[in-house]
């Protein structure tokens, strides 16, 4: 783990190579993204491995790092407009990135919560400049004050709950949550307490109250940090609520109200996307539906549901993160991102509609890909907590049947837009970027057991 | 002004610090107080700037009425107990007149009203002695005195504090007037915590002065008086980056250095099982983080369309003595958080 570390943070020094600095970083990571596959758990039960003093990795922790680490090279790949910047920007833009990156490694593999905390919030400032720095609308100033007030105003009770946490058992080790007992006192019940250690990861996540920046950060946001927001960040909630979740063990009327807003967070915000305008809006909303299923799936706790719910994390991670780069793809083209005229490309694009395919199946959950696994399981989960969601959560899938192949007919089989005719051609490049979001889906699929063990 | 001038100001200013904090005796401490005021005086009121003039006045008077109160409750303390030395304030009215001088002193809310007037009034470099140098001695006359007798008057003091220096910042233009808000704010944090573990205090101020001193180093550098010309300023293009993560510290943003500022002080209250006051500090902190994201958005975050006439070299024009006083105040903001643990010494 330690390796992994010292390369990631070793590897900021390569943006000072002359010509190839890109090229010497994505090397770099891709390095990297091999040393952390080999974190992965295949002998089905959760244990942790690579274990030192404050970090370590378990089987909930492993298939998160192998995601952010092979996220970075994508994203590399994926913002080339930077390159017509100057130098020292460039080297900003870099340096960013490679700094998430660094600090979600950090945040997925601490052994104390506090360091998690802090690594969780650490990866929050270089968003930030990523969104307003490399943004391309003037909205993109209030797209990051959202981002960075909502976030805080879940995070900042996370800090207090952390540290009535270590006052009273005195001790901040993860492994050992579980065999703590938390005793509220009379003003500040159990459940207060469970709630505002949540809030931030729901915030984070996000569900379906408090997902208002989620939109506004994705649209504003350049196609990197697009990325880097859906794939990784957004899983922070979910790693967060399941690592939290074995301090509180009988917390039974708030996580049953919050399951209930989940499920309908889901099912609203599936019924929203059939009515968006802009492409990425679209997808973002896509995200929060999906996610607002995870979130379902880790309070209700089961091991069916926790399940499921990391591996739609990875697959929601894998898909969303795909369908970004590829609406970037036709953004970089058109300069709108306005589906009423990002339509008709199966026309003039020849491989590009077979991604869009393959991502807006994916999307909508279906089999053999790993999406449809984690619905599946997290439903299946839910159904038999209680029968009631049933409706809400087959509605809410079909919902995204629909925005899913909505987003496919939309922009491939409509008419096309005589002026999108002049359309530069798909360069390797971009296939490249998206072939790698896909190809993982599939081992995924051979593999199931790498992104699914967990047992408390 | 004369050199020897400057140097004998400064000096019998950094005397009369020295004096209050190293006294036992309410008299010295009271002359300390007042040669601090009376050096500073002529350093501040010599330009031409009749704005200047003006917030010195208001320095003064509001200076000299609480050292004034504050001599008051020395002789009131004499009457009462027999004693001139400081360990000997047992009564609540004497410990109650001399808290409120030093509160008025140091701009505590709700005796705030003067400091981002006079703030406001005063060049970045005569910013730094005021809001940094000067809060020094009331500050050690608080926390020595919460040792002896503490009262629930600087908790209240302190929420007051946090919120007037989040809502009184959000409609600033004047950086001056922002940090001066900002450091109200602080200073509440700082002071609430002085009701529990003063020596904590004391590792707190001491993180916030030299936070405050690199980011009014760096106004003074660049001349950013007013939120207008923060993206037209001539500094080398690493202090901007380094001026926004100052102040991103500042608002207690892990894991830059000023975290510590937040988190030392939510475990101190939480060690006491006082978390009903934990929320105001919450909210408090987190709308001043608000109005130093707007400075942060407007220096490095955002290009304003800009004439190429008005983009001055920053090769010229930058004082190049602050510039290694800035370099070796910068590191704690960003490798502050590992400061952490000289914090459990005190508990």
């Amino acid at each position: 783990m330690l390796t992994l570390l010292s390369v990631s943070i070793s590897t900021i020094v390569l943006i000072n190579v002359k010509k190839w600095n890109w090229n010497a970083l994505f090397v770099a990571l891709a390095m990297m993204t091999f040393l952390s596959i080999t974190t992965v758990n295949n002998s089905g039960s959760a244990s942790w491995s690579f274990l030192s003093h404050s970090l370590a990795v378990d089987s909930l922790s492993a298939p998160l790092i192998i995601l952010s680490c092979w996220l970075a090279p994508l994203c590399f790949l994926a913002q080339n407009v930077v390159k017509g910047n100057s130098g020292s920007l460039q080297n900003g833009f870099l340096a960013l990135t490679c700094s998430i990156i660094f600090f979600l490694l950090l945040t997925f593999s601490s052994l104390n919560i506090l360091s998690f905390f802090i690594c969780f919030e650490a990866t929050l400032i270089p968003t930030l400049v990523l969104i307003t720095r490399w943004g391309a609308n003037v909205e993109r100033l209030q797209a990051g004050t959202y981002f960075l007030f909502y976030t805080l105003f879940g995070s900042l009770p996370l800090l207090v709950s952390i540290v009535l946490i270590s006052q009273t058992t005195s001790t901040l080790m993860i492994p050992i949550s579980e065999i703590v007992t938390l005793q509220g006192n009379t003003f500040f019940s159990i459940n207060i307490w469970w709630i505002i250690t949540i809030v931030a990861f729901l915030v984070k996540m996000p569900v379906y109250g408090f997902h208002l920046w989620l939109p506004k950060a994705h649209v504003e946001a350049p196609v990197a940090g697009s990325m880097i927001l859906a794939a990784i960040l957004l899983k922070l909630g979910g790693y967060g609520i399941i690592r939290m979740n074995a301090y509180f063990p009988d917390v039974t009327t708030l996580s049953a109200i919050l399951t209930v807003i989940c499920c309908w967070g889901a099912l609203i915000t599936s019924i929203l996307c059939t009515r968006q305008t802009d492409l990425k809006a679209l997808i973002a909303y896509s995200s929060v539906g999906h996610m607002s299923l995870v979130a379902a799936g880790t309070i209700v706790f089961s091991d069916w549901t926790i399940s499921g719910a990391i591996m739609l994390m990875i697959a929601h991670g894998l898909v969303s993160s795909a369908l970004f780069a590829l609406a970037n793809i036709l953004y970089e083209r058109t300069h709108t991102r306005n589906i009423f005229i990002t339509r008709g490309f199966k026309m003039i694009t020849v491989l590009l509609p077979f991604w869009w395919l393959i991502s807006c199946a994916a999307n909508l959950g279906l089999p053999p890909l790993p999406n449809l696994i984690g619905e599946l399981y997290i439903i299946t989960g839910i159904i038999s907590w209680s029968i009631f969601l049933a409706p809400i959560l087959g509605v809410a899938t079909v919902f995204g049947a629909i925005y899913s192949l909505l987003i496919y007919q939309n922009t491939n089989t409509q008419s096309i837009v005589l002026s999108s005719m002049s359309f530069n051609e798909i360069s390797p490049r971009e296939h490249i970027l998206i072939l790698f979001h896909l190809l993982p889906l599939l081992s995924i699929i051979v593999a199931p057991n790498s992104c699914m063990v967990w047992s408390n | 002004m004369n050199r020897l001038v400057n140097a004998f100001l400064l000096t019998s200013l950094i005397a009369g610090t020295s004096l209050v904090i190293f006294s036992n005796h309410w008299f010295p401490i009271w002359l300390g107080l007042e040669l601090s005021t009376l050096s500073i005086i002529p350093l501040l009121s010599y330009t031409s700037q009749s704005r200047s003039v003006e917030a010195t006045l208001k320095y003064f008077l509001v200076q000299a009425f609480s050292a004034a109160l504050l001599l008051n409750g020395a002789v009131l303390n004499l009457w009462i107990s027999n004693s001139w030395d400081v360990n000997s304030i047992t009564s609540p009215i004497s410990y109650f007149i001399i808290t409120a001088a030093l509160i008025i002193k140091l701009g505590l809310a709700p005796c705030h009203f003067w400091f981002p007037d006079v703030l406001s009034g005063l060049p970045f470099l005569s910013t730094i002695i005021i809001a940094c140098w000067q809060k020094i001695a009331p500050m050690f006359l608080l926390l020595s005195l919460s040792n002896l007798v503490s009262s629930e008057i600087i908790i209240v003091c302190s929420i007051l504090s946090v919120l007037v220096g989040g809502w009184g910042g959000l409609n600033q233009i004047s950086v001056r007037k922002i940090l001066a808000y900002s450091s109200i704010g602080h200073l509440g944090w700082i002071t609430c915590v002085a009701f529990f573990i003063p020596e904590v205090s004391y590792l707190l101020f001491l993180f916030y002065i030299l936070n405050n001193t690199a980011i009014l180093l760096i106004c003074h550098n660049g001349s950013l008086y007013y939120l207008s010309s923060l993206s037209k300023s001539n500094v080398i293009p690493i202090t901007a980056i380094l001026f926004s993560i100052a102040l991103l510290s500042l608002g207690g943003l892990p894991p830059l250095g000023g975290f510590i500022n937040k988190v030392i002080p939510l475990i101190v209250f939480s060690l006491n099982g006082n978390n009903f006051i934990i929320p105001f500090f919450l909210i408090g902190s987190l709308i001043s983080l608000f109005f130093y994201i707007r400075i942060v958005f407007n220096t490095s975050l955002t290009l304003f369309p800009q004439h190429s006439l008005n983009i001055v070299s920053f090769r010229t024009g930058n004082s190049s003595l602050s510039q290694p006083i800035i370099s070796t105040l910068i590191p704690i903001t960003i490798w502050g958080l590992l400061l952490l643990p000289i914090f459990f010494l005190f508990i």
